[in-house]
């Protein structure tokens, strides 16, 4: 056994500088850097191609890559991103570095190629010696991978306790204000904390691609396993962190050794175990003190201490700020949403259906993280977990389609309430952190069984038999959609709404004036959990195919990422996000050369970290743009609003007919139309900066003199 | 959309219904190209009689073409206009000879753009969608991007330098092979978009090669779409209801009914092999079953399978506790249905814990990438590799044929790995069902006559001849070519394919 325990050190050793890694990050800059595993990839990536490709030798290779390339990467993003994420909300914190999570490898593969690397060399030359230690063959590589992690670990500790250096990093996290007062420049800090960070993150990822393999996926996959370690450091013990890591590994090594190879409980117990780590840790937490935040002892302190209590304080601050629209937008839109059947066809009006089915998954976002204020992660696994149990009662059992799609939302529904009651006392990032795992877990544990995978075929989902047609079908999902939204809308407007509304601005006060926290939470899971389910259930029917590959969690976190840039506030967004996902994609697919086929998951990287610039939405922004300089143009000019509102509704008309009639030339008409709404919406645009300036003006400097001054003249 | 505007019939199946003639997109293009040229110079020129009409294809004055438009001072037709902006008219008498003969050029083009597609030439007819007169059109879809681009590297180029070699000798019937390459990200739901995308586009049938090629599955049997491939993703291939769907290998069969081959113990025990280990992924019910059928065959044949494993996690390379296992069961030959890297990290953590291998196949990475990575070649020295062909080696006339077509139409000039051959013996495959299909195919004669082939082999490139007729029951035999690596070079161990037998009852 004691073999087993020295084998499992290999991963171990990798989790556990992973883990040290987020964890000093954590410490130093105050976020969760959730492209760690990216940025590990990236640099890792570089010194194969230096050292493999190019032939360079170690030394040079590997000071270009972790010296170099590591630290000017971080400084790089720091002044791109990092600087500007203190002070938002944990919604955009997360999503920014998952955006940067999923870019940063699609633009590796631009830059290096897509080409298989059977085995990938460490910092050892080659070939690797290997020493024996209880008759467990270590390679030096591994012996390396120890002394690195040891080495970071008490520096890590050494450097931010006991030092100058760690005592201004440690202020700068805690108030970043009062830093700056001392005398010390809060952004050089910053600056060199990523750094050092992300050339941490390069060591980690050139030290661990000769043991998990130079894959994106494979540095995803030790990340997620990383974040349990680091959720049992509770996000700021290095020593936790190293230990825990370490721990896993070995853990693994030593299932192996007492369950049987051919099982197929060891092949479901093997991936899950940092999984089952999470969970035993935060059950042990939550027994003992009651709840887990990731503001306990962390900076920041100070500052909120400081802050004024007027302020907005929820993980989603700035993303859900809501400011009532007109009804009549979405209604608008919606209605030209229900016509695009007439309009378009086949392959189009197949994407639009599965947008529309998507968009109701979305509207479960818009409830959970909306209006509840909670960042789910797993809302792609409940949406599965409807989708298969509508496709076995369907399939297997002879429901009756719709009754199985209502099924497959009541039976996603308890999986809410339990997760909403769990996580009750936990930090918002905790949350995040453990509904990704729930999904991750799920995934292996239960998506995994032949029953839903019929050996990666799904399961097949015969059309409703009472659905006439692809058409008719786009206006069922329609109606699905408006269910639900009319659903999400009452419970807005409901006294249920105005709690959650409460509870999201400020637990305390919440609980202050008698509202339970518990019930609107679990509640509100709950629904968000059918609200998915349903919308599950109905991209099975749109797919045709139950397939577990369609509700993979990591999936979900881009969905709910292309529904934040566009605004998560509202139900019309939901709809636009969700044909948007089917919609650009197929356009990039028909239309653009295949090049742009790896710029595609770059151009949603860049889109997440767009929300540093529009928090509430792009989206969302641009409708209220709209909405002020329209109604501006009201109030100048009523006489000019009345002539461009009869013309564009004529348009409007015009452009349906056009559609309707000449589909062939839909690019044409489509093309004229943005072009005139951008000249004449950046005309209005330009109109009402210079009234606003003017109103500035007339505000500042009166036009005439004061009436005293008249009165005080002589005669 | 017809030229006459209206819908063909649709398919009635939610998610990705297209028309049965979705849009005969060449002809439409065609149709609107000479529309378009013919309307710009008609523009402005008064219609004799000021009569009105529908703009008519064939040539005839477009009657519907009195608009306000605004001409350049100096037109095609030598007139200027009598208002920016304001109604042009002119005169077919006050022609310039340059602005006549474009306008002849125009008609001459539109009416042969437009005959072109819609006409009979020697008896050939667009007789389904994707084929006209002249040309075939087909779909590929492969992964491109996405986490199984490294794997399917070369697809597309060897699909394409196929085809380029049979358009070089005529084509099929004459016509000439068109393709269009659409890439599923590695995602089974990119993969069925990618189909509904080039059904859309007006493809004949589809060479569907991914790993996530049952994403589009169901999706390509509904439509009636026929579909080639390599089969190796999931077993929709061997399953009864998809009878438009053609492996180029006996393709995998679902978990329960995998089947079973006699081992030949011949090369084993002349590599003195005598104690095995056999692994499988645990994800994957076909990996998994093989191996477990595998396990079985090697009890048969005489020899220990001192380790049995199929719980490894999909595409591992830490398996130092592995290794231990297997050091401590004693085995000294690996079998695995496994990726060449965690087989390769699985050769060298056995190594490192002191087995002395014996006899280890590796299934996968036969082909210059694995050459280029010297850390590989290392690991690899006298290690045995399986070869989904003909090894080029031998230098039959099928490989010489190969890789000179690759050379001159791709610029590859290496050993072909997986991506390569399944590119090829893909489009082997696809030519084969056009050839079959008669001389103005549809889909359904593609499916029925290829189905009707009995013994299909791509000019001598696979190991054993595929009966079409019987793809939902394993081949009788199983053949594989195996090479040996020995230095930079894959050397073949036999001058012919290894066969066994298939298990009676299996």
């Amino acid at each position: 056994m004691l073999q087993y325990v020295i084998a499992g050190l290999v991963l171990g050793g990798i989790y556990a500088i992973a883990a040290t890694g987020l964890v000093v990050t954590f410490l130093s800059a105050g976020i969760l850097n959730l492209s760690f595993a990216a940025m590990a990839y990236t640099v890792a990536r570089f010194y194969y191609y230096l050292n493999t490709q190019l032939n360079w030798g170690i030394a040079p290779s590997a000071i270009l890559s972790i010296v170099v390339l590591g630290p000017a990467l971080g400084i790089f993003f720091y002044f791109l991103l990092f600087r500007r994420l203190h002070q938002t909300s944990m919604l955009v914190k997360i999503l920014v570095t998952l955006g940067l999570s999923v870019a940063l490898p699609s633009l590796d593969t631009v830059i290096f190629g897509t080409e298989a690397i059977q085995a990938a060399p460490g910092l050892a030359p080659e070939p690797v010696h290997v020493y024996h230690l209880a008759g467990v063959p270590v390679t030096l590589d591994q012996i390396i991978i120890y002394s690195c992690v040891v080495a970071v670990v008490v520096l890590g500790v050494v450097v931010l306790r006991y030092t100058d250096v760690g005592l201004c990093v440690r202020a700068m996290v805690d108030s970043p204000a009062m830093t700056s007062i001392s005398g010390t420049n809060p952004q050089r800090v910053s600056m060199w904390v990523w750094a050092v960070s992300v050339g941490l993150a390069g060591l980690t990822g050139v030290l661990s691609a000769p043991i998990i393999g130079l894959d994106a996926g494979d540095f995803t996959l030790l990340m997620v396993a990383a974040l349990s370690a680091v959720i049992a450091a509770k996000l700021r013990s290095l020593p936790v962190a190293f230990f825990v890591g370490l721990g896993m590994g070995i853990a693994g090594a030593l299932v192996q050794y007492a369950l049987p190879p051919n099982s197929s409980f060891t092949a479901a117990v093997l991936p899950s175990i940092p999984f089952i780590t999470t969970a035993l840790f935060l059950v042990y937490f939550m027994i003992r003190g009651g709840g887990i935040d990731e503001s306990t002892g962390i900076g920041g302190t100070l500052d909120r201490a400081i802050r004024p209590h007027t302020s907005n304080q929820s993980a989603v601050a700035g993303v859900v700020g809501r400011q009532a629209l007109s009804w009549r937008a979405p209604a608008v839109g919606f209605a030209a949403v229900c016509l695009l059947p007439f309009i378009v066809h086949g392959f189009w009006l197949g994407l639009v259906a599965e947008g529309v089915c998507y968009a109701i998954i979305f509207l479960s976002y818009t409830l959970v993280t909306g209006e509840g204020g909670m960042i789910w992660l797993c809302q792609a696994t409940l949406a599965g977990v409807g989708g298969f149990t509508m496709a076995i009662l369907a399939v297997n059992h002879g429901w009756p389609v719709f009754l199985a799609v209502l099924m497959g939302g009541l039976v996603a529904l308890p999986f809410g309430l339990i997760l909403g009651f769990l996580m009750i006392r936990m930090g918002d990032l905790y949350v995040a952190l453990v509904t990704l795992t729930f999904g991750l877990l799920f995934e292996n544990l239960v998506f995994s069984r032949q029953l839903f995978q019929n050996g990666d075929l799904g399961i097949n989902v015969p059309p409703p038999h009472i659905v006439a047609g692809l058409r008719v079908f786009t206006w069922l999902c329609l109606g699905v959609f408006l269910a639900v939204a009319m659903i999400t809308v009452n419970l807005r407007n409901s006294t249920t709404g105005l709690a959650l509304g409460a509870v999201r601005s400020s637990e305390q006060g919440a609980k202050t004036i008698g509202i339970s926290v518990l019930q609107m939470k679990v509640l509100l899971g709950g629904v968000a959990a059918f609200v998915a389910g349903i919308g599950g259930a109905m991209l099975a029917l749109s797919l045709g195919v139950a397939l577990a590959g369609n509700y993979e969690t990591l999936l979900g976190v881009v969905w709910l990422t292309v529904l934040v840039t566009q605004g998560i506030r509202y139900n019309a967004t939901a709809l636009v996000a969700g044909l948007a996902q089917t919609l650009v994609a197929g356009f990039v697919l028909v239309f653009l050369p295949k090049i742009f086929a790896d710029f595609v998951p770059i151009l949603f990287g860049l889109g997440a970290i767009a929300l540093i610039r529009f928090p509430q939405g792009i989206l969302t922004f641009q409708v209220r743009l709209f909405t002020a300089v329209v109604g501006d143009l009201r109030e100048r000019s009523p006489r000019l609003f009345g002539h461009l509102r009869l013309a564009t509704l004529v348009y409007a008309v015009a452009l349906v007919v056009l559609l309707i009639t000449v589909r062939d030339l839909w690019w044409l008409w489509l093309a004229i139309t943005f072009l005139a709404y951008n000249v004449g919406f950046g005309y209005l645009y330009r109109q009402h900066q210079q009234n606003l300036k003017r109103t500035a003006n007339e505000v500042v400097m009166p036009a005439s003199p004061a009436p005293a001054f008249d009165a005080m003249a002589p005669q | 959309m017809t030229p006459g505007g209206k819908d063909a019939p649709t398919v009635d199946v939610p998610g990705m219904s297209v028309p049965h003639y979705a849009s005969d997109g060449v002809a439409t293009k065609h149709v609107f190209t000479a529309f378009m040229i013919q309307t710009q110079v008609f523009f402005g020129v008064v219609e004799a009689g000021s009569s009105r009409g529908d703009p008519d294809p064939t040539g005839a004055p477009c009657r519907r073409c009195k608009r306000s438009v605004t001409f350049p001072k100096r037109s095609l037709v030598g007139m200027r206009p009598r208002s920016q902006g304001g109604r042009v008219v002119g005169s077919l008498l006050r022609l310039r000879p340059a602005g006549a003969a474009v306008l002849f050029l125009a008609l001459v083009l539109g009416m042969v753009t437009q005959t072109s597609s819609a006409g009979a030439a020697g008896g050939l007819t667009a007789s389904a969608p994707g084929v006209t007169p002249k040309t075939i059109t087909v779909g590929v879809i492969t992964e491109e991007s996405g986490s199984g681009a490294s794997g399917a590297y070369g697809i597309p180029a060897a699909f394409k330098a196929r085809v380029d070699l049979q358009n070089a000798e005529g084509g099929v019937d004459g016509r000439k092979i068109d393709v269009v390459v659409e890439d599923d990200q590695s995602q089974s739901s990119d993969n069925q978009t990618a189909a509904a995308a080039e059904v859309a586009k007006g493809v004949f049938a589809i060479n569907d090669n991914s790993a996530s090629a049952y994403g589009a599955a169901t999706y390509l049997q509904t439509q009636g779409i026929p579909v080639v491939g390599g089969g190796y993703d999931a077993f929709e291939w061997t399953t009864a209801s998809y009878t438009n769907m053609f492996s180029t290998a006996y393709g995998v069969f679902s978990g329960s009914t995998q089947p079973r081959y006699v081992v030949d113990p011949t090369p084993l025990k002349k590599a003195h092999a005598t104690n095995f280990a056999v692994l499988g992924y645990s994800i994957s019910p076909s990996s998994s079953g093989a191996a477990a059928n595998e396990a079985v065959s090697l009890k048969q044949a005489g020899f220990k399978v001192g380790y049995l494993d199929t719980s490894l996690p999909f595409g591992t390379v830490n398996v130092t506790a592995t290794a231990l296992q297997m050091k401590a069961a004693g085995v000294d030959s690996m079998v695995a249905e496994i990726d060449g890297n965690t087989e390769l990290a699985l050769i060298t953590a056995g190594e490192q814990a002191g087995i002395k291998w014996k006899y280890v196949v590796l299934a996968t990475g036969y082909g210059s990438q694995w050459l280029t990575n010297p850390t590989a070649v290392a690991d690899s020295q006298k290690l045995y590799f399986g070869v989904l062909q003909t090894p080029v080696e031998l230098h039959t006339p099928a490989t010489i044929q190969e890789q000179a077509a690759f050379k001159k139409y791709a610029g590859f000039t290496g050993v072909p790995d997986f991506g390569w051959t399944e590119g090829w013996e893909s489009a082997g495959l696809m030519i084969e069902g056009l050839q079959v299909a008669g001389k103005n195919p549809t889909r359904q004669s593609f499916i029925t006559n290829l189905r009707k082939v009995t013994s299909w082999n791509d000019n001598g490139l696979l190991s054993v001849p595929i009966n079409f007729e019987h793809t939902t029951t394993p081949g009788k035999k199983l053949c594989s070519w195996t090479t040996q690596l020995i230095g930079h070079n894959f050397v073949p161990t036999s001058t012919t394919p290894v066969c066994t037998n298939l298990v009676p009852g299996t």
